[in-house]
Parts: C-alpha cells; sequence; structure tokens
C-alpha cells in the first residue's frame, strides 16, 4: 500500500481524533488518515514493527500530527525516536496540542519537530487550522526525497 | 474625598501622598547597610570613652602642671625675698657695726674748731683708714662716708678723698638727722662710681651715750656685688625664667634678662612688676615686659620698698601640656586609625556571610532555584543558610508541582472543551433540520460557555507563567511602552477621543516582557474604564516618595469605590458587571505579581465615577 499521501494521526482521545477527522473532511481533504493510539503504536506503525510487523518501513506518510500528552511513550519521546532513526527522520512532524507552554515549545523544536499547532478551543476556529495545515504539508510542501 | 489604600503587599510603612514624619525621624540613624551599621556603632562604643579618658587625663596633667608651675615661681620668689631680706639686714647691720665703732664714735666734733690741728687730722686719717679696712672686709660696700653732723661735711671717705663736699640738703644726711635711725636711698646709678648703688645712711652717736648724733655714717652698696647675684641666679627656671626688682614706680633695679638695663632706667608696666612695686603678693598670668605671657610669683620686699617678681614664660612651663595635647591626638587618631581598621575587618568578616546568604537569596527571589545558600559552622546564619536552603527546596517542589499542574490545566482542561464546543458545532451542522430555533440558540450559548472558559484557562495559565517566568533584567523604557501600548488602543478603536499624558524618560531595570504585560493592563484597564466617559483622560508619570520613585497610571473613567479596594487585586475578582466593562478578572492580579516579582508595591486610588490612580514601584537597584 503506497502511504506517501496519508496523514499520521497519533492521537489517544476518541473524540479529538473524531473532531480531526470531521475537520479534515469539512476541508475536502480526502487523504487517508491512519489514526494511532499511542506513542508505540506510533512509532511500530512508522518503523514496522509490533502490530505492523511486515509493513514496508520505507512508505511513510506525508505528514505526522502528533499531540504531545500520549500514553506510554510521550510525544516528544515519539519524536525523538523518529529522528534518531535513519528511515523516518526527515518525515515532517507537526506537533498538535492543547498544551502552549513555553517549556513544550522549545522542546519540540530541540526535538526536530516541524511545526508547532496548539489546538484552539473554538471549532470553527480548528477547522481553519486544519485546513491551512493539510494545506500547507499535502500540497505545497515538497517532502524530502527517498 | 479620596482615601488611600494600603500598599498591596502589605507593608504598611509608606502610604502616598500622605508622609508619615516618623519615617524621617528614624532615617537618621538608618544605615543602608549592617557593615557600616556596625562600623558606626564600634567607633562610637571604643573612641568615645577614649576621647573621654584622654580628655580627663589630659585637663587634670594640665592642671597638675600649672599648679607646679605656680609652687615652684612662688618657692623662688619666697626664697628669693628672704634673701633680698638678709642682704638688707646684713647691709644695715655692717652700717651698724661700722657707726658703733669706738674709733667712728670717737669722732671729735669739737675738733671741728680747730680743723687744722694735728690731733684732728691724725684722728681723721685713723678713722679713714679704719673705714678702709671695712672697706675690704665688706665686699657689697663700695664707699663709706664721715659726715659730720654739725656742718654736714664729708671729714672722711673710704674710697675717695674727704672733699668737704656739703651733704645739707642730701637725704642721706637729713634723714637720719632727722629721724635719728638708718635710712636708705633709692637704687640709682651712681656716675661716680659706675656702678647701680644704694646708700644707707645712719646717725652715729657720741661716746657720751647721752643720744648726741656726732657724724652721719653713710654707706654705699655697689647691687651687682651680692644683690644682682642674687636675682640673677636663675636655677631650676629654665630658658625663660628670671627674679626681677622693680621699685615703687615700677622701675626695674635689678638686671634684666631680656632688656639692657645698665643704669636702672627701664620702666616697667607689666602687670605683675606693677603689683609687686604696689605692695601686693601674689600669682599671675599675664604678659611681662616684653609682651610675653608669663606666669609670674610676685611679693612686695618692705624692707627696701622694692616689688619682687618671679617668672618663667608659660610656653616654656607648660611646654609638657603642649607636648601631652600633641601625643593626645597622635594616640587618638592613632587609635581610631586602628579601630577604624579593625572595626571594617570585624564589620567585613561578619557581614560578609550574611551578604553571601543576601546575594543567594536576591538570585533565589529572581526565580533561580537552583542556587543553593552555602553552610559552613555552626552559627545562626548557618541556620538561617540551611533555613533558606530548607524553603527553597520546599519552593522548588511546590513550583514543580504548580508546573505539573499547570500543564494539566493548559492539556487535560482544553481537551473536553473541544469536545463540547466541536460535538455542539457538529450538531448544530447535522442535525440542524430537526432542531428548532430553541434548540440551536441553546447549542450557541453552549459554544459561547465553552470559548470563554478556555479565555478564563488562558488567562489563569498566564496568570501563573508570570510567577515562574526568570526575570530577564534590563533596561526599559516605560514611557516608551506605554506611548506604543496607547497608541495601538488609538489604532484599534479610532473613534476614542482620549486625554492623553505621558511623562517621558521613565526607565528601569526589569524583564521587559513582564513590565510591558503589566503596564498594558494598567494603560488597558484605564482604556476600558473611560470608554462611558466624556472627556477621557488617561495620564501614566512617575513622582519621588522618600527617595523611592512611584509610578502610576491614573484615568477619570469608572473609577472603583475605595470599599472594594482591598479585592482589586485578587484573581478573578471584577468590580464591574461583565456586561458594564467586559473582562477576566485576572489582569490586576497579574500586574500586583509582576510588580511583586519586581520587588515593588502596588496599590491604588480610587472613587466611583471619578476615576482611578494606580501606584506602583519597582525596586531600582540603579543601573549596575
Amino acid at each position: 500500500m503506497n502511504y506517501s499521501r496519508s496523514i499520521l494521526l497519533v492521537e489517544d482521545n476518541a473524540r479529538d481524533e473524531k473532531l480531526a477527522i470531521r475537520a479534515l473532511a469539512k476541508n475536502q481533504i480526502t487523504n487517508e488518515v491512519i489514526v494511532v493510539r499511542d506513542g508505540e503504536e506510533a512509532l511500530d506503525f512508522l518503523f514496522g514493527t509490533g502490530a505492523y510487523q511486515g509493513r514496508d518501513s520505507k512508505e511513510l506518510p506525508a505528514v505526522v500530527l502528533l499531540d504531545l500528552k500520549l500514553p506510554k511513550l510521550d510525544g516528544l519521546e515519539v519524536l525523538s525516536r523518529i529522528r534518531n532513526n535513519e528511515n523516518t527522520k526527515r518525515l515532517p512532524v507537526v506537533i498538535l496540542t492543547s498544551s502552549d507552554e513555553e517549556n513544550d515549545l522549545i522542546k519540540s523544536y530541540d526535538n526536530g519537530a516541524n511545526s508547532y499547532i496548539k489546538k484552539p478551543v473554538d471549532f470553527e476556529h480548528f477547522v481553519e487550522v486544519v485546513n491551512k495545515l493539510g494545506f500547507y504539508w499535502l500540497l505545497m510542501n515538497s517532502p524530502a526525497p527517498k | 474625598m479620596k482615601k488611600q489604600t494600603q500598599p498591596a503587599n502589605g507593608s504598611s510603612h509608606e502610604t502616598l501622598p500622605a508622609n508619615p514624619p516618623a519615617t524621617r525621624l528614624r532615617s537618621k540613624f538608618y544605615f543602608r547597610s549592617i557593615r557600616s551599621r556596625f562600623l558606626f556603632w564600634i567607633l562610637l562604643v571604643s573612641l568615645l570613652p577614649l576621647l573621654a579618658l584622654i580628655t580627663a587625663v589630659y585637663h587634670d596633667t594640665s592642671r597638675l602642671i600649672r599648679e607646679d608651675g605656680v609652687d615652684k615661681l612662688v618657692a623662688i620668689r619666697d626664697l628669693k625675698a628672704n634673701q633680698i631680706d638678709s642682704w638688707a639686714e646684713a647691709n644695715i647691720s655692717h652700717l651698724n657695726t661700722i657707726a658703733n665703732d669706738p674709733l667712728i664714735r670717737s669722732f671729735q666734733i669739737s675738733a671741728v674748731d680747730d680743723q687744722t690741728g694735728d690731733d684732728f687730722t691724725e684722728s681723721l686719717k685713723n678713722i679713714a683708714k679704719r673705714l678702709r679696712n671695712y672697706l675690704t672686709a665688706y665686699h657689697d660696700i663700695k664707699d663709706i662716708l664721715l659726715i659730720g653732723a654739725e656742718d654736714a661735711r664729708v671729714y672722711a671717705s673710704a674710697a675717695g678723698q674727704a672733699d668737704g663736699t656739703d651733704w645739707s640738703e642730701d637725704p642721706v644726711f637729713t634723714e637720719p638727722m632727722s629721724t635719728g635711725t638708718t635710712s636708705m636711698t633709692e637704687a640709682t646709678f651712681s656716675e661716680t662710681l659706675q656702678i647701680p648703688s644704694i646708700t644707707l645712711s645712719t646717725p652715729v652717736f657720741g661716746p657720751a651715750g647721752d643720744g648726741e648724733i656726732i657724724a652721719i655714717l653713710a654707706t654705699q652698696i655697689d647691687l651687682r656685688h651680692s644683690l644682682y647675684k642674687l636675682t640673677n641666679n636663675r636655677i631650676g627656671m629654665g630658658e625663660t625664667g628670671e627674679t626681677l626688682l622693680v621699685d615703687q614706680q615700677g622701675r626695674a633695679i635689678s638686671e634684666l634678662r631680656w632688656r639692657e638695663n645698665p643704669k636702672l632706667t627701664v620702666m616697667i608696666t607689666a602687670a605683675p612688676a606693677v603689683q609687686s612695686g604696689h605692695g601686693a603678693t601674689g600669682t599671675i598670668e599675664a604678659q611681662d615686659y616684653r609682651g610675653e605671657m608669663v606666669l609670674a610669683a610676685y611679693t612686695y620686699i618692705e624692707a627696701m620698698g622694692w616689688g619682687l617678681v618671679s617668672k618663667q614664660d608659660t610656653e616654656e612651663l607648660y611646654a609638657p601640656v603642649t607636648e601631652m595635647t600633641r601625643m593626645g591626638v597622635f594616640l587618638f587618631l592613632f587609635i581610631s586609625m586602628v579601630t577604624s581598621v579593625i572595626g571594617i575587618a570585624i564589620a567585613f568578616f561578619m557581614s560578609r556571610r550574611i551578604k553571601e546568604l543576601c546575594e543567594v537569596t536576591r538570585h533565589i527571589g529572581s526565580g533561580d532555584l537552583t542556587r543553593t545558600a552555602p553552610i559552613s559552622g555552626g552559627d545562626e546564619i548557618t541556620e538561617l543558610a540551611s533555613h533558606t536552603n530548607e524553603m527553597v527546596c520546599k519552593l522548588s517542589i511546590s513550583r514543580r508541582e504548580l508546573e505539573s499542574f499547570s500543564y494539566s490545566v493548559s492539556h487535560d482542561l482544553r481537551a473536553p472543551l473541544r469536545g463540547i464546543d466541536g460535538f455542539s458545532q457538529i450538531l448544530l451542522e447535522d442535525y440542524e433540520d430537526k432542531l428548532d430555533e430553541e434548540g440551536k440558540s441553546l447549542l450557541r450559548e453552549i459554544r459561547t460557555c465553552s470559548t470563554e472558559m478556555g479565555t478564563l484557562i488562558d488567562a489563569l495559565l498566564a496568570l501563573s507563567r508570570i510567577t515562574r517566568k526568570d526575570l530577564e533584567m534590563e533596561k526599559v523604557d516605560l514611557s516608551a511602552i506605554a506611548r506604543t501600548v496607547l497608541d495601538k488602543f488609538q489604532k484599534d478603536s479610532p473613534e476614542r477621543e482620549v486625554d492623553v499624558s505621558i511623562q517621558s524618560g521613565l526607565i528601569v531595570r526589569g524583564d521587559r516582557t513582564l513590565l510591558t504585560s503589566a503596564l498594558s493592563n494598567l494603560l488597558g484597564n484605564a482604556w476600558k474604564f473611560t470608554g462611558k466617559t466624556s472627556q477621557a483622560a488617561i495620564a501614566f508619570g512617575a513622582t519621588s516618595k522618600n527617595g523611592e520613585t512611584v509610578f502610576f497610571v491614573r484615568d477619570n473613567g469608572a473609577g472603583f469605590s475605595m470599599e472594594y479596594a482591598s479585592k482589586l487585586f485578587g484573581a478573578f475578582q471584577r468590580l464591574h458587571a461583565q456586561a458594564d466593562f467586559p473582562g477576566t478578572g485576572i489582569g490586576l492580579a497579574n500586574v500586583q505579581r509582576i510588580v511583586t516579582r519586581h520587588g515593588g508595591r502596588i496599590w491604588a486610588d480610587g472613587e466611583k465615577s471619578k476615576g482611578a490612580t494606580f501606584y506602583f514601584t519597582l525596586e531600582i537597584r540603579g543601573f549596575e
């Protein structure tokens, strides 16, 4: 399967997932959305390990939307492992989180995040953010060559 | 009538604009550092008694020296007076010895009738010879004359010739003739003998014993010989002391130490001499005949009718006092210096650790909780240091707790809100046709509530962020910030007409981000609460009270009742209806935290419908 146009959404909260998918749909973003529930699962998917054993790890999504507060491995740890892996070190990762703590921003960028977006409480605002995000990372941005 | 609130951080010693006089009184003994206070008291406690001691010793010793001087001069005076008395007595007794000489008394007045007689001539020769013998026996006597009582002519002379001079007018002759006792002339310079002298004369009574005066015997006494030896003996009188004699007119009749007086013509008008010449006895500190200050002991020698003065220059006499004064001053300066050095050293060592501790707590105060106070020894300072460390430890624990709490709030509290908002919106969109207008309106209310709560969470987070942020101290131009902020407000609502006044050049040291936030908040309030005021006016400036700069933001807007002044700075406290003036009620709490973190205080002054003034201070440690 070709994942190159897909979005990897790392989100433990089902309601947030539902809202995110709704927001994508509202923006006519039809790219496949792969949802994983925690940091470990996200890494398994990307590295083709664990439950995703056998998946071609060369096939990477167009962008990873990564929450910071996750069960098992937190977002920063996941980000750091993605960057330390030869295969995924250039993968676009957008931090999509509730937190606007200065510390989180700094650590995210230190760990190699490509972008940091705070989820607004207002849904309409959120839809707009997702629209811009999809437009930028799926259409405008050129990914690193394989 | 406007009232004042207490400074918001509770320190009550200063309210504005009232200025309690107690502060001024206390500031006289106010030291900015422990070191200077310590030094002040060390010097006070050590130098005051020293000064007192030196003064007492000086006073006592100089009194003793003065008394010694007086005692010495009085002793010398009395000794000399006695000696002069003896000298006079001796001379009189010599005179009497000669006058009682049988050979002299055998002077035959009858022989006068036969002046050419050989017997008479022979007798006069014998008398003259006898007188010459006396001259060699008594060194003081320079000449002896025998004057005939009847014709007042000299019949015999020991040194010169019996030249037959007529003495009938001379007191040397007339005095003893009339009184029948010994008389004495004033001391004069004898032109014939070229010496200072006095002349004693006494009657010579005839051998019959009937009291008939047959002749007057006169001796001329050389003052230089033994009198001047007496007065010129200056043993014990140093380099400047002398003893002098004056007659009743104040004429010096002795040799003077400081002036030539060969012919006894020097008149002395100095107080000691004059008083002694007038018969007084005493001591005095006065100018002598040269104009020098002297200590003098004087008396009157009755036998001679002379005044005697024994004196010495005070400069020499009191030299030990001067020397002692010099020593005292030197000693005082030396001890002051040593005490100062020791005091500074002690103050330095005592306060060094406190200063270190101070430095550490200052860092801790500005947010650096990694600092720990040095622990050494076991005294109170160490205890204080360990308490400080304990507090810092607890503080960092609670800060970490606060951080994790904020993180949870930030992350977890927003997630359900997003859900509420998002699903309400979805409901509105997807089930639009199944909801009536009331249902849609309620859903919109739900969405408004969640947005509001989101705003409150953000405000709360901002508040906790101010508490945790490390201060980055730099020069901050508050005037410029105020101008920028107000310009922005004006731009955002160009329809408003506000009279803005900003005092320029208010530069402080502080954290730019936080101070900007505080000022935006205060000016924002001023802007907001003057929204319904015609002729709105907003002012930002500073005044100086007790050496402290007090900044203020003043408006003539809605104001507030002083009754609620204490609630102004509490989080989520609002004094106005949301409908009148919207807000989260967190702004002033933020401002207070920012001011407090800068070591300052904030308080307010206001009246309902008249306006409000917010005062704040920032601890300015200069621009070091």
